[in-house]
């Protein structure tokens, strides 16, 4: 259990920026269903996880948060990107694509033969 | 980033008060999702927690990101580990008692060993320091002579400075109280080779070497501080040693040793022209010196053992001397290196008997603890997490262990000084310092980690499904039970070694107690008096070997024991040049003029030689086994005359009647080396009158030289330094006042000094062996008393847990005798292998104790053996009260335990 949340640090980072960076400011519970619904339901994620993740994107000043209220009234904690995140979704963009496309190299014979 | 961690381990309750409240407005949000999709309430908001994973992972997971989760980890365990130590007062206190003792013990020795082995002397470059000594065949340290000296000083290639020093007393006068103090007699570059130069005035130069010049001096800071008011002005000025007025250059540092000496003036050395004492065959100097830059202590060996071979081709009686070179601070330490090694033995195995105890106390509250751990490991914390949980435990007991050990050590070193300052050198520089500390933090770290260890691997060792059921006994109980035991014989086995070395050593102090010291010392009063050289030495005649040279000073000793003899309480009085403890003083050779003789001076047989002044034997209480004491009549007219002891009687006549022989402690002439030989030399022949009884000159664990007694008024040679003895009627430190006015009356420039009981001597001499004594013998009983513990813990541990099974087997007709044999055998078996195990760690320990033993085997059949009962009978007794006490329950008790 305890390992759970390691298992694949990068991408989930990744997917917390994108989202933030297509949806604005958002609280950690907005943040997980949209990432479930972006990825079409296939990916079951522990929504516990999301809040280390956040809150190492803020350690490393990403993403800042402050208390703002929810749609329907409710008192929480929004996330947003800072001008270094945003910089960081770019390159983290760039880098992920990069490393699909050399992974989709190796994918590809096997696919044609 | 690290920053923000780093404050992340701050303000926590704000953070988790935050981290509450975002989870929380999580959970509802999802949970109102959830309602809109048409759950009940009590399944929207299971699906809410599944969800998240739940709330307390989550926070875990949270906080491990939040601080350094490794410091974090930390603090929550310390606190758990203060929470737990608070929580079971009576197990803290043991574990801290014997963690502060034997800990205590370790920082103690460790400041002692670092100060005398680790911690450079208190001179610059230190290291390159070494004592140049020459030494006989079998390696014992000799003197070299001054021309040696000069040769050495001035070929050698090795050294940047060679000094050579000799130490004598000199008798500072002109002030209001005489006093005798410890001067050394140095070649000028003495200073600079240390490095040390004075802290005022000016260092001596070779011009000082220069005889006319040598009237200067160099005080200690002590002395121009005691004798001086440390007067500002004091170099120029003149002060009176030994009747000679010299002029003061310098004064030292404070607290400057050397040696362990505490030096209280250094003077030139600087001989007069034709000084015998400046000639080939007297040899009194030993050198220190620096080594030059790149040159290691080998090479300067050897290179001086090239000037040594030159020597002894042109002075063939100095064949088979050798010179050695070896560090300054290896030369201070070396009398007491063995006591250190053992006594660091010794608390070393105290602290890991400390260490078996601890795990062992642990391993029975792990057991007891297992519901709790596996209550930890089901609701989430990992093995690495509830391992590091105990270990942190054990370390911080040990941390707090050694805070208090810290303060045994200081408490120890307040007292050591006093305690040891004749035992141990350097004393005064042990202290408390970063070392110490590092030391001991470090010890108490390794000692936490060892005693923790196996309890804590024991302990995540659980099943939490089988722990947390009620009172089930599993298999990993027995394991638990084989590792305590195991502790336990290892305890016995250490305990066995150190009992076994303290009590070698307390026979060997017994048989020391029981050597006969040859005199009694009870009720005898010891002064040293010494006269002033100038006034009362012929330098003219002495220079000669005139036995008339001494004939001033012999006339004031005779005229001192008169004078305290005939004062009210005095029984009998007497002096000698050298009293019996000091050690082998004055040695000279022997030549019996009725047999041929040797063919060189150095076949001569070696002996001890005294002189004597009134009623000495009577006065010390040594028997005159035949013939006479020397009477009044012995004086420089009558004819010369000497007594010999009987070790002397049994060596050259075999046992048989030496009176009437005659015999010469001056060597005859054709032995002597031509060249140094005075023109009027004639050596005294004296006839031996009688036969002393054997006394311990050198020390009681020596055995007795030959030894030669004369008289002063006639003896061919003198002193000026000699040692009342007094036999009071009752206590013989109330003569002292009257003792001290007689001499003054007689000569108020005569200091008295050393003014000691005999029996405070014969107490002091064995202070060393009976310090060791007694620290052994303290740490073995605390090891006896640890081993005891932890067997009577493992069998009353053992018992409690089999107290079920008894029950049924007594139900069942097992008679009480029968539970006794069946419990007893685990303890018998666990007794026996610590036993035996100890015995053969304790023969193969005890041979490093050798060097301090007298008169006992290191593998004294009668201690191993009685040490081993002691041991069996102890452990056994551990071992069956508690097996007593279970078979004692009444069976029906015994079923309904649990």
């Amino acid at each position: 259990m305890a390992d759970k949340a390691d298992v694949q640090p990068g991408t989930l980072a990744l997917m917390v920026l994108k989202t933030l960076q297509a949806m604005g400011p958002l609280h950690g519970y907005g943040v997980a269903r949209r990432i479930e619904q972006t990825s079409g339901l296939l990916l079951a994620i522990n929504y516990g996880t999301l809040y280390p993740a956040l809150l190492r994107l803020e350690q490393e000043g990403y993403v800042t948060s402050e208390w703002g209220v929810s749609d329907n009234n409710r008192r929480a904690k929004f996330y947003r990107l800072t001008p270094a995140g945003r910089r960081q979704v770019d390159k983290e963009a760039r880098d992920w694509e990069r490393t699909a496309a050399i992974l989709a190299r190796f994918f590809a014979p096997k696919a044609s033969r | 980033m690290l920053w923000r961690r780093v404050r992340g381990l701050f303000d926590r309750d704000r953070r988790e008060r935050e981290l509450e409240e975002e989870l929380a407005s999580h959970l509802e949000m999802h949970v109102e999702d959830n309602l809109r999709a048409g759950m009940s309430r009590e399944e929207a908001r299971r699906l809410a927690l599944m969800k998240l994973g739940g709330v307390e992972h989550t926070k875990e997971l949270y906080r491990d990101r939040r601080g350094l989760p490794m410091v974090d980890m930390l603090v929550q365990d310390v606190r758990l580990g203060l929470r737990m130590m608070r929580r079971s007062p009576g197990f803290t206190g043991v574990a801290l008692l014997v963690l502060a003792l034997g800990i205590g013990a370790n920082t103690v020795m460790f400041s002692v060993v670092a100060t005398l082995l680790l911690r450079p002397l208190p001179y610059p470059e230190s290291s390159r320091l070494q004592l140049v000594q020459t030494v006989d065949q079998s390696h014992r340290p000799t003197a070299a002579a001054p021309p040696d000296y000069y040769v050495y000083r001035s070929a050698n290639r090795g050294f940047l400075h060679l000094a050579a020093f000799y130490s004598r007393p000199f008798d500072l006068t002109g002030l209001e109280e005489p006093e005798r103090i410890r001067v050394l007699i140095v070649s000028s570059e003495f200073l600079a080779t240390l490095r040390t130069p004075p802290a005022r005035g000016r260092d001596l130069g070779t011009a000082d070497e220069q005889w006319g010049n040598h009237r200067v001096v160099v005080l200690s800071d002590g002395l121009w501080r005691r004798r001086f008011a440390a007067d500002p002005a004091m170099v120029g000025k003149r002060i009176t040693l030994d009747s000679e007025a010299r002029t003061v250059v310098g004064v030292l540092p404070p607290r400057f040793r050397f040696l362990g000496l505490d030096v209280q003036a250094l003077v030139p050395m600087a001989f007069a022209p034709g000084d015998n004492m400046n000639s080939h065959n007297n040899y009194f100097l030993t050198m220190v010196g620096r080594l030059a830059a790149g040159v290691t202590a080998e090479r300067a060996e050897a290179d001086l053992g090239r000037i040594s071979e030159a020597i002894i081709a042109e002075h063939p009686e100095n064949r088979g001397s050798a010179i050695e070179v070896r560090s300054l601070q290896g030369a201070l330490v070396a009398g007491v290196k063995p006591t250190l090694i053992v006594l660091s033995a010794t608390v070393g195995f105290v602290l890991l008997i400390a260490c078996a105890n601890l795990a062992n106390l642990l391993l029975a509250r792990a057991a007891v603890r297992r519901r709790e751990i596996a209550l930890r490991v089901a609701i989430g914390a990992s093995r690495r997490r509830v391992l590091g949980q105990l270990l942190t435990e054990s370390v911080l007991l040990a941390a707090c262990g050694g805070a208090l050990a810290l303060l045994v050590a200081w408490l120890c070193l307040g007292s050591i000084n006093t305690l040891s300052q004749t035992v141990l050198p350097r004393t005064e520089d042990v202290r408390l310092d970063g070392w110490v500390l590092a030391f001991t933090a470090a010890v108490a770290l390794v000692t936490g980690a060892l005693f923790g260890l196996a309890p804590a691997l024991r302990g995540v060792d659980v099943d939490p499904g089988d722990a947390l059921k009620e009172g089930t006994r599993t298999a990993g109980d027995a394991r638990g039970h084989r590792v305590r035991a195991a502790l336990v014989a290892s305890e016995i086995a250490m305990s066995l070694v150190l009992l076994i070395g303290a009590g070698l050593m307390i026979e060997s102090m017994r048989r020391l107690g029981r050597v006969e010291a040859g005199f009694d010392p009870r009720g005898v009063l010891t002064v040293q008096l010494g006269v002033p050289r100038r006034k009362y030495v012929d330098a003219e005649l002495d220079r000669r070997f005139s036995p008339l040279a001494y004939a001033r000073a012999a006339r004031f000793f005779a005229d001192a024991v008169e004078q305290v003899r005939v004062l009210p309480g005095v029984r009998a009085a007497g002096a000698i040049s050298g009293l019996p403890l000091m050690g082998e003083v004055w040695g000279k050779n022997v030549t019996f003029y009725d047999r041929p003789l040797p063919a060189t001076i150095r076949d001569l047989p070696p002996i001890q030689y005294r002189v004597v002044v009134g009623d000495y034997f009577r006065a010390l209480g040594v028997p005159i086994l035949a013939g006479r004491a020397f009477t009044e009549a012995d004086t420089g007219e009558g004819a010369k005359v000497a007594i010999v002891n009987r070790e002397m009687a049994r060596r050259y006549w075999n046992d048989g009647d030496p009176i009437g022989k005659v015999l010469s402690v001056n060597p005859p002439l054709p032995l002597m080396p031509r060249g140094t030989v005075p023109a009027d030399y004639e050596p005294a022949l004296l006839t031996v009158v009688g036969v002393a009884g054997d006394v311990h000159y050198g020390a009681l664990s020596t055995p007795p030289l030959p030894v030669v007694y004369a008289p002063f008024a006639q003896g061919s040679e003198g002193t000026t330094t000699m040692y009342l003895v007094v036999r009071a009627e009752d206590d013989p430190l109330r003569l002292v006042p009257a003792v001290r006015e007689r001499i003054r009356q007689i000569d108020p420039d005569v200091p008295l000094s050393a003014v000691q009981t005999m029996d405070a001597r014969v107490s002091a001499s064995v202070a060393q062996p009976r310090l060791q004594t007694i620290v052994l013998a303290a740490f073995a009983s605390l090891a006896l008393f640890l081993a005891a513990v932890g067997t009577y813990g493992v069998m009353s541990y053992a018992a409690r847990q089999r107290t079920r099974e008894i029950g049924i087997r007594m139900a069942l007709g097992a008679t009480s005798r029968a539970i006794l044999v069946l419990l007893l055998r685990k303890g018998l078996v666990m007794v026996g292998t610590g036993l035996a195990v100890g015995l053969v760690g304790a023969v193969a320990l005890m041979r490093g104790l050798r060097s301090l033993l007298f008169g006992v085997s290191t593998t004294d059949p009668l201690v191993f053996a009685g040490i081993t009962a002691i041991l069996a009978v102890v452990g056994l007794a551990a071992a069956w009260m508690p097996a007593r006490r279970a078979t004692r329950l009444a069976p029906v008790t015994a079923l309904r335990e649990e």
